[in-house]
């Protein structure tokens, strides 16, 4: 992660929580910490930092931001941990509204379009983190763009940033935005089975390893197992000729049994260790708002209720006009 | 890349639920209308009883009779729950409009509840044998955890609580940025701070990720930098996130070194146990082996699951039958460092027993490995260490000096033995019969009087620095006015004879060979009265200095030692001077007093000889003749080299004098307890020889290293 990525990051998250940032000598910021804020910082009231190795090294009392610092680490963490979601417009030309897939042995049907009518249709971005963790951690970020218009969704991997240049975050004075009656909840509940689906193939590949691993050395706590209580057993059948010999055999089965229990012990670190577990976070959503041309589909569903009446009666007044002339 | 498309033929019918009855733990239900089988379960007051849940939004599993888990979404305001899979169990079970489903509490607390399907309305008149294609969507067969975090997104999108984007895409930014890099790159390489790091560690770190699997025996050589191997190892875990919970055992006299360098080095703040009342409340803690093992604490240190385990000075577990070593083996640990530069002392069993605790059976048994390894002639030479090399290559990682391409310059000694004047000479005398004589009259704790034993030992080593410590330390005590009878007659004597002593001698050395340097020079002394007298005496004659104690605040200790560095030719620090900071770009260095705890010596010196210094380095030691320091001084400097030593050998070879007295406790004994200045001579000689068997026993041990770990050249 550049030093650049890092400076915006830490900025932004100084102008979030609103705390004054100023720079006091090259490469030497200073915040003034108010008092909401004082506990995620250590009770300090003013912080002076640098991102700066150099300048860190010659003035030890600054704090250092960079990778892997403690202070970083904390905002990084307390960011993540905020869900937020937001929604934008896209700032395109209107697009053709979807069609419904046509079920085969179906003619396909034609729509009606309203000409000079526009409508933002909703689509859903969701943004996923899904974590690996095992005797190693992975993390794999994706989002899912679900469609609740055309009922698609489409999973990819990496986060769903927008280009600020093409969404605004109002929409255009007097383009209606459709409601799309989607269940948001239905729409996220498919997203996390997309997700599984797509995460299947890795999760296999770390059990498969990892299953491996375990085998190894289970087999050997087991081999140990088994020759520590063989040189035990052996050793009891020579005690007979021990004077205490019920002492010394009560010996020996005390350390076999304590063996066993240093072995299930030590077989259930490492089913820990080597056990997966997988966690699938949301991280936040984005609604876009797509111009489509047209109205939105609820007043389309109308208007064709409406022309089938109105096709009843031209049927019949057709009927009327058949009638053959001499 | 399109995944998936759903297909909703028509818009759902509101269903009908009727309840048939309800119990206190379950209901029983119709469902009417297509709604269930598309996912949806539409709850009626009387069902809402069964899940009285507070938030907005609720994640809720279901399990059915064939144990099937079906994840749901409770919506609480708008009264419906939502699961993709309610439709699945209908085909699987071929359930019917107008069939008795039940749903019963399995565990509130975690909000899990029985699916059942009760008796059907009619008999099945379906052919059993009938081709029913079913496409069973099976949910994820892994332990599979969804963030609760997760629902609060959700609810923020069903109530438009819309955030601005920039605020959005920060935390987009920010997770990006925590996402793990890959593995082959090590991020704590980038977190290290006043780190120099040489191949051989990034080996090494490497080696214990990749191939070890975080459980290693860690022997490199003295002073090839272990403890930052394990810092490094440490941090790499801690960032990528497969460690949270550490805990260091250490030797006591350790600790604070450790958590120096982890903070200053790494930025990671360990706690002391002594301020740790619950092991459990900190996730970074270290502590003594002693410590941890004790009575009071060994329970809470055994449930405690780390991630994390690193054993410093690990030959200390060589002896299986120890309590050391059947507590260190008790701890639950994912991970586990053992640092050591002798895994071997005196026998190969000690391997054996330290291999146990890392990898139990790799060496097979200990019966086994007697057969396969031990020659009856020798305990430390194994019998084929071409395959023993081998089977420790799994888990061990050592490295010499010599395989190293890093220069190591050398240490030169210089001691300057200067006899008292005969002031000061009187004075010490004075000083040394009446410490004896009172020293064991007085308590060992504080009391009102405000004097123990500790000060009249601290009157000594003052003395030892200079008269004009002494001389500011007395009067003090002098004019305090609470020292009366003749204790404070004793006092003020000895006041006035401090302040009537010439310039002592070894001042006028010092300045002498100030002058002769033409080069950059740190002045170490214990005290702030010497201190000050030298500053006074260099100032006078137009050094320009550098002072450096720890009254200074941080930006001040940072200035002064870029004046050293940029302008200044001498620099006079107390102990405090230069922890943690990059000071060689210095080589010559004076010790004008010399502490009796020979650590803190070599800790002086590790300021500036130390791994990443490119030129050799002279040490200058002031003593005067016939005085404590002079026999100190011939104890550490003659016996045991102190001063040629590599950085950490000094910690080994005391660990082979066995005595639970640190040296320094042992010097002040022999100081208070003997009767005249010759007992204390032999008492010192005595002492002299055994360190020089300490030394031995040392340096026997590194060949016995040398001997079983590398092949033979």
């Amino acid at each position: 992660m550049t030093r650049n990525k890092i400076q915006d990051l830490v900025f932004s998250f100084m102008n979030l929580f609103k705390i004054p940032c100023r720079s006091t000598q090259e490469g030497i910021w200073q915040i003034t910490i108010p008092d909401s804020e004082k506990a995620f910082f250590n009770g300090f009231q003013e912080l002076s930092f640098t991102f700066d190795r150099e300048v860190a090294e010659k003035h030890r009392d600054l704090e250092m931001i960079a990778e892997g610092s403690y202070l970083l680490k904390k905002i990084v963490e307390r960011l993540i941990g905020i869900p937020k979601v937001s929604r934008m417009y896209k700032l395109a030309k209107p697009e053709l509204p979807p069609i419904e897939p046509t079920e085969p042995g179906k003619t396909t049907e034609l729509m009606v379009i309203s000409p000079g009518k526009v409508h933002y249709r909703q689509q859903v971005i969701f943004n996923f983190k899904v974590g690996f963790l095992s005797d190693a951690r992975k993390e794999r970020l994706f989002s899912v763009l679900a469609d609740p218009a055309n009922h698609k969704i489409y999973l990819k991997k990496g986060l769903g940033n927008l280009d600020p240049a093409r969404y605004q975050e109002t929409p255009e004075p007097g383009v209606p935005t459709e409601e799309s009656g989607e269940d948001i909840l239905r729409l996220y509940l498919q997203s996390c089975r997309q997700l599984e689906a797509a995460i299947g193939p890795e999760v296999e590949e770390i059990r498969s390893r990892n299953s491996g691993l375990f085998e190894a050395e289970f087999a050997r706590h087991q081999g140990f197992l088994e020759e520590q209580k063989k040189e035990l057993l052996k050793k009891k059948e020579n005690v007979c000729f021990h004077l205490y010999f019920f002492q010394k055999e009560e010996e020996i089965d005390r350390a076999i049994k304590d063996l066993e229990t240093d072995h299930e012990r030590k077989v259930a670190e490492l089913k820990e260790k080597y056990g997966l577990k997988v966690e699938i976070g949301l991280i936040n959503a984005i609604v876009l708002g797509v111009p489509t041309v047209g109205v939105p589909a609820s007043q389309i569903k109308k208007k064709r209720r409406e022309m089938a009446m109105s096709q009843v009666t031209v049927v019949s007044s057709a009927k009327l006009e058949a009638l053959p002339v001499a | 890349m399109l995944i998936e498309q759903t297909v909703r033929e028509r818009r759902v019918k509101s269903p009908l639920i009727r309840v048939s009855n309800v119990g206190e733990k379950s209901l029983a239900f119709r469902v009417k209308g297509k709604a269930f089988q598309e996912g949806y379960l539409f709850l009626s007051e009387e069902m809402k009883v069964l899940f009285p849940f507070k938030e907005d939004l609720s994640s809720i599993t279901f399990i059915d009779e064939d144990e099937v888990v079906h994840s749901a979404i409770y919506h609480r305001t708008r009264g419906y729950m939502v699961c993709l899979t309610f439709g699945e169990w209908w085909e699987r079970h071929k359930l019917r409009e107008g069939d008795l489903l039940g749903i019963e509490i399995m565990d509130l607390s975690q909000r899990k509840y029985r699916l059942t399907h009760e008796k059907p309305q009619e008999e099945d008149n379906a052919d059993p044998d009938s081709d029913v294609k079913l496409s069973i969507r099976t949910t994820a067969d892994f332990p599979l955890n969804y963030n609760p975090l997760n629902l609060e997104v959700l609810r923020k999108l069903i109530l438009n609580e819309f955030s601005p984007y920039s605020e959005t895409a920060l935390i987009l930014k920010g997770e990006e940025m925590n996402a793990n890099p890959t593995s082959e790159e090590l991020i704590s390489l980038k977190t290290c701070f006043g780190v120099t790091t040489y191949e051989h560690q990034i080996h090494t770190v490497k080696l214990v990720l990749e191939n070890l699997n975080g459980r290693a025996l860690l022997a490199d050589e003295v002073g090839l930098g272990k403890t930052i191997e394990a810092g490094l190892i440490l941090k790499e875990y801690l960032l990528r996130g497969v460690v949270k919970r550490v805990l260091i055992l250490t030797p006591a006299s350790l600790i604070t070194q450790w958590q120096q360098e982890l903070k200053s080095k790494f930025d990671l703040s360990f706690r002391n146990h002594q301020e740790v009342n619950d092991w459990e409340s900190s996730d970074l803690v270290i502590a003594s082996l002693d410590t941890a093992k004790s009575q009071k604490n060994q329970k809470s240190v055994q449930n405690i699951p780390y991630d994390l385990l690193i054993v410093d000075e690990a030959h200390k577990l060589k002896n299986k039958k120890t309590q050391n070593w059947k507590f260190v083996n008790s701890i639950r640990a994912k991970y586990l460092l053992m640092l050591t530069a002798t895994p071997i002392q005196n026998d190969l069993i000690e391997l054996f027993n330290l291999i146990a605790i890392l990898k139990p059976g790799l060496l097979s048994t200990q019966q086994k490995f007697k057969n396969d390894f031990l020659s009856n002639s020798d305990k430390r030479m194994p019998k084929n260490p071409v395959k023993l090399r081998e089977m420790l290559s799994e888990i061990m990682i050592r490295h010499r000096r010599s395989d190293t391409l890093i220069k190591f310059p050398q240490r030169f000694v210089h001691t300057e033995s200067v006899a008292l004047n005969d002031d000061e000479a009187k004075l010490y005398e004075e000083l040394t019969e009446f410490i004896r004589r009172r020293y064991f009259t007085l308590p060992t704790q504080n009391n009102p009087r405000g004097i123990n034993r500790l000060t009249l030992i601290l009157l000594q080593k003052l003395m030892g620095s200079s008269t004009q410590a002494l001389e500011r330390a007395l009067a003090k005590m002098v004019n305090s006015n609470f020292y009366k009878d003749d204790f404070g007659h004793s006092l003020r004597k000895l006041l006035d004879m401090a302040r009537n002593t010439r310039l002592s001698r070894k001042a006028e050395i010092m300045l002498e060979l100030v002058g002769s340097l033409n080069e950059k020079v740190i002045i170490f002394t214990q005290f702030r009265g010497t201190q000050d007298f030298l500053h006074e005496i260099l100032e006078k004659k137009g050094y320009l200095i550098s002072i450096f104690n720890g009254q200074l605040s941080q930006s001040e200790k940072d200035a002064c030692i870029e004046a050293f560095r940029n302008k200044n030719q001498i620099l006079i620090s107390t102990e405090s001077g230069g922890e943690g900071r990059n000071l060689q770009f210095c080589k010559v260095m004076i010790n004008y007093d010399l502490p009796w705890n020979p650590m803190r010596i070599e800790q002086r010196i590790g300021r500036i000889h130390r791994l990443g210094q490119t030129q050799d380095v002279h040490i200058i030691n002031l003593s005067a003749k016939d005085t404590i320091e002079s026999y100190v001084l011939e104890l550490l400097d003659r016996k045991i080299n102190l001063f040629r030593l590599i950085i950490g050998e000094l910690e080994m070879i005391l660990g082979n004098l066995h005595s639970k007295k640190t040296l320094e406790q042992i010097i002040i004994d022999i100081v208070t307890l003997s009767p005249n200045r010759e007992t204390m001579k032999r008492k010192f000689q005595n002492l002299g020889d055994k360190l020089e068997q300490a030394l031995k026993t040392h340096q026997d041990i590194t060949q016995a290293q040398e001997e079983v770990l590398h092949d033979e050249e």
